[in-house]
């Protein structure tokens, strides 16, 4: 089971600290994901795009608007709405397993469940040999597929990821986009991905919404409809990139900040 | 060759291994120690020849360890010890379910806060040696009050501790446990708590140490056994000897204590970045 999210007219403001003026961060947004959409939300750092995904996953409340996901309102996190840290979010007293474990007994599923699944997850990320290790004897890489496995095990209808690879190197990267798009296409499901890479962008999305810095507008809102998997190299896919990138030159251009300097 | 011998400076550990007694190997730090008690013992036995000191005044290592076999012959060692032990082990085992719910309660609760923080952070202040007096006239001198005045003592070290511990917590930890589905509750104890475990140690590690320095005290005035009892009972009968074994036996048990608790987070926290 997958959803469909739907945000209406969702603004987002911050009180200011000491008498400083309010600060909003998203203003009047709008935004229709269809079940089993790859949407990235691309811009530059404070658009307000991890603001958005954060009200998503119902980790803050919204100031005015709303957002529905399968027509019902979020109204705090839920296991329906699996997440994906950039800082992993691992809990570091836990093993591997015993992390990825932990959201399936919160669902109370049997024993034999719970360790099938885990086992099955482990080895889809191929860190079954490392399940014994704590998260602090892991590379970064190997961490967010641990993190990845232990949102994935759960079974979310949609998947919401903030920066996950954004803390890795580039090679990392590339092999852990391949890999979560692998497993995307073994069992579909929403995907919400927040990032600032146009490349990762281009790679992973059905859909890329270009947000720029003004108050988190959307500029752009443009399909990627090149076949999987997808030749990073291929000139379709630089086509592509320059495409959005054009998107996200004017998502800065149109900062009001900028235009002021 | 050159390069060799920079290797080998490389691979040199940062702290001296400490010399080998039959294979044994002793730490550097028990090699200072069992030094400075040698040379005391030296002095003693030069003054035994030349009396440039009192030695009633100030026994040496050998005369300690005398006084403590004394004490055990005539079976009122284990009375002491076992009175002081277990008046720290009651008074810690009152304080710190005390302090952690409470540090829960104030960190969780708004009104919790309000209403105790500030009684809290107004007593935290006052040395708990200053309340004895008062205890003794409440509570009168019998084991309630000892308790009591552990209790108080060690309350404050572990309730600041783990507050501040709970107020430090990721919010990105309690993020994701939230879109793992978990409940309030689950998330206390699979987040808060086990987050907060290692600080709640470390407290509960200087929290003993103080109860042993307070014990003392609440021996002095208030107590017909026990290791503070014991030092001013000797004074009385001018027992120096005496007074020195009961407090060497205090340092004894807050340093066995304390490396008991130290092997069990290393054993319970083997998780931590270190």
């Amino acid at each position: 089971m997958t959803a469909q999210i739907s945000i209406q007219g969702l603004t987002k403001t911050f009180p200011g600290r000491n008498e400083s003026a309010d600060f909003t961060a998203l203003s009047d947004i709008s935004l229709e994901i269809p079940a089993n959409e790859f949407v990235c939300l691309l811009g530059p750092s404070g658009c307000g795009k991890s603001t958005l995904l954060g009200l998503v996953a119902g980790h803050e409340k919204s100031s005015a608007g709303g957002i529905t996901v399968a027509g019902t309102p979020v109204t705090g996190p839920a296991a329906e709405r699996g997440m994906v840290f950039q800082q992993y979010a691992l809990f570091p007293w836990y093993t591997v397993e015993q992390n990825v474990r932990l959201g399936l007994r919160i669902k109370r599923l049997s024993s034999s469940e719970q360790a099938e699944q885990t086992e099955r997850m482990l080895r889809a990320v191929s860190l079954w040999d490392h399940r014994d290790k704590f998260p602090r004897e892991l590379s970064g890489g190997m961490k967010q597929r641990a993190a990845i496995a232990r949102t994935l095990a759960i079974d979310p209808d949609v998947l919401l990821m903030d920066e996950p690879f954004g803390a890795l190197d580039e090679q990392t990267r590339n092999r852990l986009q391949d890999e979560l798009l692998a497993i995307w296409q073994g069992s579909r499901r929403t995907v919400v991905f927040v990032t600032h890479s146009v490349q990762e962008a281009v790679t992973l999305a059905d859909r890329v919404v270009v947000m720029g810095r003004d108050k988190g507008r959307i500029v752009a809102d443009l399909r990627i409809s090149l076949k999987r998997p997808r030749d990073r190299m291929s000139v379709e896919f630089v086509e592509a990139e320059r495409e959005v990138s054009a998107c996200l030159a004017r998502a800065e251009a149109s900062d009001p900040a900028d235009r002021a300097a | 060759m050159a390069s060799n011998s920079d290797i080998s400076d490389i691979e040199r550990p940062l702290v001296p291994r400490g010399p080998r007694l039959r294979g044994l190997r002793v730490p550097p730090k028990a090699v200072t120690l069992i030094t400075v008690i040698a040379a005391w013992q030296a002095l003693a036995i030069l003054n035994d020849f030349w009396q440039f000191y009192n030695a009633t005044l100030v026994p040496s290592p050998g005369g300690i360890v005398r006084a403590t076999i004394e004490l055990w012959r005539e079976g009122t060692l284990w009375t002491h010890l076992s009175a002081s032990c277990l008046r720290v082990l009651r008074g810690m085992g009152l304080a710190i379910p005390m302090a952690v719910a409470m540090a829960y309660l104030v960190a969780t609760w708004k009104w919790a806060e309000i209403v105790f923080d500030p009684v809290i952070e107004f007593i935290r202040p006052v040395p708990s040696l200053a309340l004895l007096p008062i205890f003794i006239v409440w509570f009168g001198i019998g084991e309630l009050t000892k308790t009591i005045f552990i209790t108080y003592s060690a309350f404050f070290i572990i309730f600041v501790a783990t507050l501040e511990a709970i107020r430090d917590v990721d919010p990105v930890l309690k993020r994701a446990a939230g879109s793992m589905g978990m409940s309030p509750r689950q998330m206390a104890y699979h987040v808060t708590f086990k987050s907060v475990l290692p600080q709640i140690m470390v407290s509960i590690r200087l929290a003993l140490a103080t109860s042993w320095f307070v014990i003392v005290g609440a021996e002095f005035l208030a107590a017909n056994e026990g290791l503070g009892y014991l030092i001013n009972f000797s004074r009385v009968w001018f027992k120096i000897d005496t007074m020195m074994a009961a407090a060497a036996l205090i340092g004894v048990l807050g340093l066995a204590s304390n490396y008991l608790l130290l092997a069990l987070e290393r054993r319970l926290f083997a998780w931590r970045e270190r």
